[in-house]
């Protein structure tokens, strides 16, 4: 049995549908490319602030963040007349959290634990009236995508005084 | 921004590598010269990522890569003269059986590869050959003096019809 070498050839409207598949397939590649040049996948980052029982907060975010990449998370409480001795404690939602690979806090905070989806901080009091506190963070590597709320809330004994809400997505 | 950026100039860099490295580096790729695109490989990865491992971003340097390459082989088809720009010029390495050995040296090739060469083609002795190129890809394109004959008698049929 001969085997013929030659192979079959595209006549004119196969070599067009060809050409128009190509071309979708283009347009797909197209769709990450533009989104990134706009800035979908990040790093993006924004600053919302709350207020509540003498506490002012603000938080800087990243509102748009993709694994392994640097995650901004910082964020100051301040109190007119200054903090006394009591010491300044915030919680984060624990699921954002889980999310980021970090370093370390600055300043590092005096103790921590964990109260159900929350982890509560809590920072030595500042010689002023605004507490500083900056997390040297990356998001995590293999994540999956996600599009949530986060909170951070300031607590003035076991209640929250002041609560930023937040959205983060995090692209994979 | 900054992803398609560094993508962009890693791809410029890369075309000029291999424009400047001349047709040789292309397909005729000795040993080293393969541990040389291996080497290249990772740290283009490097330059371009950088410590950015998402998806996403493979994703847009993939995309980005192809479409510049694309853009490359539009420019070349739409202007001749960016085309010999972008692809380079084809090289006459031997004409009517005589090795041009200036257009050699300029290209890097030695006799060792055009006889390596002619023997992938099938040619005993590179006396067979009428002429050789080597194609801006790397690619040898050999001409035998039977091919050549045939053509001049094809010609010369031609020329009998037309005259009848």
């Amino acid at each position: 049995m001969a085997y013929e070498t030659l192979p079959e050839a595209l006549d004119g409207p196969g070599a067009i549908r060809a050409r128009n598949l190509r071309r979708i397939g283009l347009a797909l590649f197209a769709v990450p490319v533009i989104a990134s040049a706009v800035g979908t996948f990040g790093p993006r980052e924004a600053t919302i602030g709350a207020s509540g029982g003498g506490y002012a907060l603000s938080v800087e975010y990243p509102r748009a963040t993709r694994s392994s990449i640097v995650a901004p998370f910082a964020f100051s409480v301040s109190k007119t007349g200054g903090f006394g001795e009591d010491p300044v404690v915030v919680r984060v939602d624990r699921a954002f959290m889980d999310r980021l690979d970090f370093q370390n806090w600055y300043p590092v905070p005096a103790a921590e634990h964990n109260d159900g989806d929350q982890i509560v901080y809590e920072f030595d009091p500042p010689d002023g009236e605004v507490l500083r506190v900056s997390l040297d963070a990356r998001t995590g590597p293999n994540q999956g995508y996600s599009s949530h709320d986060y909170e951070v809330g300031v607590l003035d004994g076991e209640t929250d005084a002041a609560v930023a809400t937040f959205h983060t997505v995090f692209w994979p | 921004m900054q992803l398609i950026l560094r993508t962009v100039v890693i791809f410029t860099a890369l075309w000029l590598v291999l424009r400047v490295g001349g047709k040789r580096q292309v397909a005729q790729m000795d040993a080293f010269d393969l541990v040389t695109v291996i080497v290249l490989g990772g740290v283009v990865t490097q330059g371009i990522l950088q410590e950015d491992y998402s998806l996403v971003s493979a994703l847009v340097a993939v995309g980005l890569v192809t479409f510049l390459a694309i853009g490359l082989s539009l420019l070349s088809w739409r202007s001749e003269r960016l085309g010999r720009l972008i692809d380079g010029q084809p090289t006459i390495l031997l004409r009517y059986g005589q090795p041009d050995e200036v257009a050699m040296r300029a290209e890097r090739i030695s006799m060792g590869n055009l006889l390596g060469a002619a023997r992938e083609h099938g040619l005993r002795s590179l006396d067979e050959a009428d002429l050789v190129v080597l194609e801006p890809d790397g690619a040898f394109s050999f001409f035998t003096k039977d091919s050549a004959d045939e053509s001049d008698g094809e010609d010369a049929e031609d020329h009998r019809a037309k005259a009848v």
